[in-house]
C-alpha cells in the first residue's frame, strides 16, 4: 500500500521552509575563520550567508486544504465526506516542524522533522492528525520550474513516508472515507506522499521562502517500505530527465480495485511556482504491447513513435486542465480491466503523446520493469572508541511491481569526494577555510559488495562502523556515500542521487567534569555562528553568561529527543556522547541546587582550544541586494549542491557498469 | 489602580461553594492573561541588542503574569474546575478594558514600547491600593470608595477559600502544573488545600503590587508597579537610608534608546494587510503561533502530561516570528504589527491563489 493507492486523500497548498542558509557552505563550520559578514545575506556575487542567513529551519504547511477524497467503494462519498472540507496544517499545540540537511556536506537529502500533518474542520477542531515519520526528498528534479521567475528556483521534490500514531478525532460511522482509510492501514499509521516545488529563494518576493506542495494520505500496511512507493516506476533513459523535461514517476497497478494509479505530482515539466503545467501535448498512459528483451533491453525506448496498435491506451492525463497539479497532486486513477491487468503485468507503462495516427513514448517504465531502492536513505552513525557499531540498510526490489526474488544488489562505498557543500566559484570573497574531502578515511565503514534478495523481495545491507576520527578537522565525522544498483538493470534507470549516505560522527570520550572553555564553547560556538537568529534574537550560543542565563532552555531543548520539534540543535548532527557532555556540563548543581557551569579551563588541561571570543556580530543588515537565488552552476536550487567536479565524480561513479 | 467592580468582590464573599467560585477564578486568569499581550508588544517591540536592560525588566514582568495565569489555573483545577484559555473571547480586543476592570478604566492597547505607555498604561495596571510615596515616584490617586481593587478581589478570595476550608480541594492533585526549571518551587507550587492556595495568592499580589510596607515582593524584588517607576524614571530604586521610606529612584541609570523601538502601529489587525502581502503573511504566522500557544497552554491544564514545556517553546518561536512581522515592512513602511489574536481555524490568505508578482518587499532585517 502507499498513498497512490485507495482509499486516498488528496491535499495541498503551501509549505514555508524557512531554512538557514548560513550552513550552506561548509567552511563556514570553520570557527576560527568564522566572519561575521557569513551571518549577513548576500550582495551581489559575494555569497557571504546566503540568501536567508536568519532563517530558523521550520517547515510549515499553510493554507492546505483537502482537494478530494477516493475511496473504494462504489458509491464513493466524494465531496460529501467532511474530510473532503478539511483544512490540512501542523500541530495546534506545539512548534513547527524543521527540515534539516543530513550535514553541509551533502544537502542532497534534507529530511522533514518533528510535523504533525493534522486535518481540521471549518472551525480549527482536529478530525485527524499524525506525525509525520522523518524523511528526506527524493528524486530532486532540478529544472522542473522554467522560467524559474518570480521565485528563483525551479527544483522540485518528493518526500514518501509515513504518519504514525495516527488519532482519529471523530466518531466511526461519521467519514465513511475515514472509517475505509484506517481500516485499511495497519497500527495507527498513514502512508503519505508531498511534493514540493515552486520554492522561493527570493528575498523580494513576497512568497520568500514559501512554495507549493501537493500531498496524499493513503492506506499503510506493515512490513513495506516507508520511504518510497514499492510499485511501478517510470524512468527517463538517460541523466534523469527526458527531452520534453519529464523525470520519474511512480506508479501501482492495483487489480483489486481494477485501477492504475500513476503519480505525476513530481514528474511533469512546469512553467510557474503555481504548478501550472509546462505546454507538452496530450498525455496518455498506455501499456506498451511490445515487451522489454530478454536481455534487458528495451523493446520500445523513450523517444520511439509506434503505431497505435503496438499500445493499450488505459487513459488521458488532464494535466492541461486549470489547476489540475493542485487538484489533483497529479496523481491519476485510470481503470484497468482484466485484459489490460494481463497485459500490463509484464509490459511497461509508458507516458505517450499523439503524433498524426502513431504516439511518441515520452516516459516509460523501466527497462524490464525492474526497481531497487534503499528504504532507509539518511543515517545518522555515532561511532565508538572501543569497537565497531552495526548499522543496516533495508532494500526493496520488484519486476513489474511483483517481488524480485534472489536479485543482486551490488553495493559500494564512494571513494574519495572533493570540493562537496562549498560556495560558488565566482564568489570574489570566499571564506577562507578549505572544503574538507569526504568518504575518508575509507577504511571506517565496511559493507559487503552485494546483496541477495529473499523471497519477498527484501534485502538488508549490514554496516560496520568504526570511528572515523575527526578528519574533516573543523567538523564533526565524515559523511560517506553508499551507492547501489541492482544486477541487470542501467544505473541511468535510477535517480542520481539513489544513494545511502551517513554521517559518521568520532567517537568522543567526555571528561568527567566538562567545564566551558574546554568542552562546551567549541561546540556551542559553531552553532551561535551558523545560526544568528538564535544568537541574535534568543541566546548566544557562544558567550557564556548568555548561556549561563538561558541554561534551563537549553538544558531543555538538548535533552529533547530528535524527532521533537523542540530538538536542538535544529541540525540534529551532535552525537550522543557530545550531548551527553554537554548536558552533564549544564546539570552540575552545586549543594544549594544550582548550576556550577563549570567555567575553566581545567588547570591540568594545555592550553584552551577555544579561539579568543570574536566581536558580536552587527545586527543592522545590510538589505539584500541580490534575489536571483538560483541559476548559479554551483548553487543548485538554492543549495550547494557540490562544486562540478565531486558531481561529476559521483555521476561517473554512479554511471559505471558492473 | 486597577477599579474592579465591586460586585464581583461581593460575588465571592458570597459564594456558597467551591462550584460558585469557578467563574471568579476564571476571571482572574482572563485577568492576569490580559496584560500578557500588551507587556509582550513592549518587549519585542525592542530591538534585540538594544535597550537590553528595559527589555529584561519589561520581559521579567510578563513572565511573571504568566506564572500568575498558571496559578490561578492551577486554583481552578483545584478546586474542581477547567480553566478555559483556549477559547473565543479569551485574548481581549485590544484596546480595551481589561477583564474585571470599571469605573476608573484603564485602557490598555497593543504598543510599542515607551516611556508615556509605561507610565500611562502599565502603572495603572499594576498601581497598587496605597502607594508607597518614594522620591521620584509618582502621587497615588485616591482610591474610589465606589469601586473594589484587584488587591481586595484577591484577599476576598483568599478569605472565602479559608472559609470554605481543605473540602474545597477536591481536584486531582496530579494535575496541578508545576515546572521547576522555569518557576522555583517556592513560586510555583501545587494547590492542594487553602494554605496552599493562600500562599499562591499572596504572592500574585505582592508581585504585582508589593506589599503595604515595601515596594519589594518576598523574592526582594520591586513589584512590577515599581519595576515600571524605575523605567519611567530611568533609574533603578535603591535602598536609600537617606530618605524616610527607605528607597528612591537613585540606582543604576536605565537608559532609554528610542531608536531600538519598532514604531510599530498599534492595535494591529490582521485584516488592514493585503491578502497575498508579505506583512499579512508574517502578521499570519504571529497570529498562528499565540494560538498555538494558548492551545497548549489548553493541553497543559487539560492534564497533558508534558506539562509547561510545549509552550515554552512556543514562546521561543513567537519571539522569532515576532521580530520578523516587526522586521517586515507593511504597505506603508512601517513595521507589521503583532496582532494576538486566537484564530484556531485561520484560513491564510496564501493559499490557493499565490500572488506571482506584487511590490517588491525586502525585509530590513530578518
Amino acid at each position: 500500500m502507499s498513498a497512490l493507492h485507495l482509499p486516498r486523500l488528496v491535499f495541498s497548498g503551501d509549505f514555508q521552509a524557512d531554512v538557514s542558509t548560513v550552513n550552506n557552505d561548509v567552511r563556514h563550520y570553520d570557527t576560527a575563520t568564522f566572519e561575521p559578514r557569513f551571518q549577513q545575506p548576500a550582495s551581489g556575487a559575494t555569497r557571504n550567508g546566503w540568501w536567508n542567513p536568519s532563517g530558523s529551519g521550520a517547515f510549515r504547511l499553510i493554507g492546505c486544504a483537502v482537494r478530494s477524497v477516493a475511496s473504494r467503494r462504489p458509491a464513493s462519498p466524494g465531496d460529501e465526506d467532511p474530510v473532503a472540507t478539511c483544512s490540512v496544517s501542523g500541530s495546534s499545540s506545539s512548534v513547527s516542524g524543521k527540515l534539516v540537511d543530513l550535514d553541509p556536506q551533502w544537502q542532497m537529502a534534507s529530511e522533514i522533522w518533528g510535523l504533525t500533518i493534522r486535518l481540521a474542520d471549518a472551525r480549527g477542531g482536529t478530525v485527524l492528525e499524525g506525525t509525520f515519520e522523518p524523511a528526506p526528498f527524493r528524486d530532486i528534479h532540478f529544472g522542473r520550474q522554467s522560467p524559474a521567475t518570480p521565485n528563483g528556483q525551479a527544483a522540485s521534490a518528493v518526500y514518501t513516508s509515513r504518519l504514525t500514531a495516527v488519532r482519529s478525532h471523530l466518531p466511526p460511522g461519521r467519514s465513511p472515507f475515514l472509517d475505509d482509510l484506517l481500516a485499511a492501514s495497519d497500527d495507527g499509521t498513514l502512508a503519505v506522499r508531498l511534493t514540493t516545488f515552486g520554492y522561493s529563494t527570493n528575498p523580494r518576493d513576497p512568497r520568500f521562502t514559501l512554495g507549493r506542495v501537493v500531498g496524499a494520505l493513503g492506506p499503510a500496511r506493515r512490513g513495506e517500505p516507508h520511504r518510497f512507493v514499492l510499485g511501478r516506476r517510470l524512468a527517463p533513459a538517460a541523466n534523469g530527465v527526458t527531452a520534453a523535461n519529464l523525470t520519474f514517476a511512480d506508479a501501482v497497478v492495483d487489480p483489486e480495485a481494477g485501477l492504475v494509479s500513476l503519480d505525476l505530482g513530481n514528474a511533469l515539466p512546469i512553467t510557474d511556482p503555481v504548478g501550472t503545467t509546462a505546454a507538452i501535448g496530450p498525455l496518455a498512459l498506455a501499456v506498451l504491447r511490445t515487451p522489454d528483451r530478454p536481455d534487458g533491453a528495451p523493446g520500445v525506448r523513450e523517444g520511439d513513435v509506434v503505431p497505435l496498435g503496438d499500445l493499450l491506451v488505459l487513459g488521458r492525463i488532464d494535466h492541461s486542465s486549470p489547476g489540475w497539479l493542485s487538484r489533483t497532486a497529479g496523481i491519476v486513477d485510470l481503470a484497468l480491466d482484466e485484459p489490460a491487468a494481463a497485459l500490463a503485468a509484464d509490459r511497461p507503462l509508458a507516458l505517450v503523446r499523439p503524433v498524426g495516427n502513431e504516439a511518441q513514448v515520452l516516459l516509460r517504465e523501466t527497462a524490464g520493469g525492474l526497481l531497487a531502492r534503499a528504504d532507509d536513505v539518511v543515517l545518522r552513525v555515532d561511532a565508538r572508541s572501543d569497537g565497531a557499531v552495526a548499522a543496516t540498510v533495508r532494500f526493496c526490489a520488484a519486476r513489474w511491481g511483483r517481488p524480485l526474488t534472489a536479485a543482486t544488489i551490488r553495493t559500494r562505498l564512494e571513494p574519495r569526494m572533493s570540493g562537496l557543500g562549498g560556495g560558488p566559484r565566482d564568489d570574489p570573497d570566499p571564506p577562507a577555510a578549505p572544503i574538507p574531502d569526504i568518504g575518508v578515511p575509507q577504511e571506517a565503514v565496511e559493507l559487503p559488495p552485494s546483496l541477495a534478495t529473499d523471497d519477498d523481495g527484501r534485502a538488508e545491507l549490514p554496516l560496520t562502523v568504526h570511528d572515523p576520527g575527526r578528519p574533516r578537522g573543523y567538523l564533526d565525522g565524515q559523511v560517506y556515500v553508499i551507492a547501489y544498483s541492482l544486477d541487470g538493470q542501467a544505473r541511468e534507470q535510477q535517480h542520481r542521487f539513489d544513494v545511502v549516505v551517513l554521517h559518521v560522527r568520532e567517537a568522543y570520550a567526555a571528561p568527567a567534569l566538562p567545564t566551558w572553555v574546554d568542552d562546551v564553547r567549541p561546540v556551542l560556538v559553531q552553532y551561535g555562528d551558523l545560526y544568528p537568529i538564535m544568537s541574535r534574537r534568543l541566546v548566544d550560543l557562544g558567550d557564556y553568561d548568555a548561556v549561563r542565563e538561558h541554561a534551563a532552555i537549553i538544558d531543555l531543548a538538548f535533552s529533547r529527543p530528535l524527532d521533537d520539534p523542540n530538538h536542538m540543535p535544529v541540525t540534529r548532527e551532535l552525537s550522543d556522547a557530545r550531548r551527553e557532555m554537554l548536558l552533564t556540563w549544564l546539570r552540575d548543581r552545586n549543594g544549594y541546587g544550582e548550576r556550577r557551569l563549570r567555567h575553566g579551563p581545567r588547570p591540568s588541561a594545555a592550553a584552551p582550544a577555544a579561539p579568543a571570543p570574536r566581536a558580536a556580530s552587527d545586527s543592522a543588515a545590510a538589505p539584500p541586494d541580490d534575489g536571483r537565488g538560483a541559476g548559479d552552476v554551483d548553487e543548485i536550487g538554492g543549495k550547494a549542491v557540490a562544486l562540478p567536479q565531486a558531481l561529476e565524480q559521483l555521476l561517473r561513479a554512479a554511471g559505471r557498469d558492473d | 489602580m486597577l477599579a474592579v467592580d465591586r460586585t464581583l468582590v461581593s460575588g465571592v464573599r458570597d459564594a456558597a461553594g467551591r462550584v460558585d467560585l469557578h467563574r471568579f477564578v476564571q476571571l482572574a486568569i482572563e485577568l492576569e492573561h490580559s496584560t500578557v499581550p500588551p507587556y509582550l508588544t513592549a518587549y519585542y517591540t525592542l530591538r534585540p541588542g538594544t535597550n537590553e536592560g528595559i527589555a529584561a525588566a519589561v520581559r521579567g514582568v510578563a513572565v511573571e503574569e504568566m506564572l500568575h495565569l498558571t496559578i490561578a489555573a492551577n486554583l481552578l483545577v483545584a478546586l474542581g474546575g477547567r480553566p478555559r484559555i483556549a477559547a473565543p473571547g479569551f485574548v481581549p480586543d485590544y484596546p480595551t478594558v481589561l477583564p474585571m476592570n470599571v469605573g476608573h478604566s484603564v485602557v490598555v492597547g497593543l504598543a510599542p514600547y515607551s516611556r508615556e505607555l509605561v507610565r500611562d498604561v502599565f502603572m495603572r495596571i499594576e498601581e497598587p491600593e496605597l502607594p508607597l510615596h518614594l522620591p521620584g515616584g509618582s502621587a497615588d490617586r485616591a482610591a474610589d470608595p465606589e469601586f473594589a481593587t484587584i488587591g481586595e478581589f484577591y484577599a476576598a478570595l483568599r478569605d472565602k477559600l479559608t472559609e470554605l476550608g481543605d473540602a474545597a480541594f477536591v481536584g486531582d492533585p496530579t494535575r496541578q502544573v508545576v515546572d521547576r526549571d522555569w518557576f522555583p518551587p517556592d513560586q510555583l507550587f501545587p494547590i492542594r488545600d487553602v494554605a496552599t492556595a493562600v500562599t499562591a495568592l499572596e504572592l500574585v499580589a505582592e508581585e504585582g503590587e508589593g506589599t503595604s510596607s515595601s515596594p519589594l515582593d518576598r523574592e526582594g524584588e520591586p513589584a512590577h508597579y515599581y519595576r515600571f517607576a524605575e523605567l519611567v524614571h530611568g533609574r533603578r530604586l535603591v535602598t536609600d537610608p537617606s530618605v524616610p521610606q527607605g528607597f528612591s529612584y537613585t540606582g543604576a541609570a536605565v537608559p532609554f534608546d528610542p531608536d531600538g523601538v519598532w514604531p510599530m502601529p498599534p492595535d494591529p489587525r490582521l485584516e488592514t494587510h493585503p491578502p497575498g502581502s508579505r506583512s499579512r503573511f508574517v502578521a499570519e504566522r504571529f497570529t498562528d503561533c499565540y494560538t498555538r500557544l494558548l492551545q497548549a497552554l489548553q493541553l497543559t491544564f487539560d492534564g497533558a502530561r508534558a506539562g509547561l514545556r510545549p509552550a515554552l517553546g512556543l514562546m521561543f518561536e513567537l519571539r522569532l516570528l515576532a521580530q520578523d512581522a516587526l522586521a517586515t515592512p507593511d504597505a506603508d513602511g512601517r513595521p507589521t504589527g503583532l496582532c494576538f489574536r486566537y484564530c484556531p481555524a485561520l484560513r491564510t490568505t496564501q493559499g490557493h491563489a499565490p500572488v506571482l508578482g506584487g511590490p517588491a518587499v525586502t525585509p530590513a532585517e530578518r
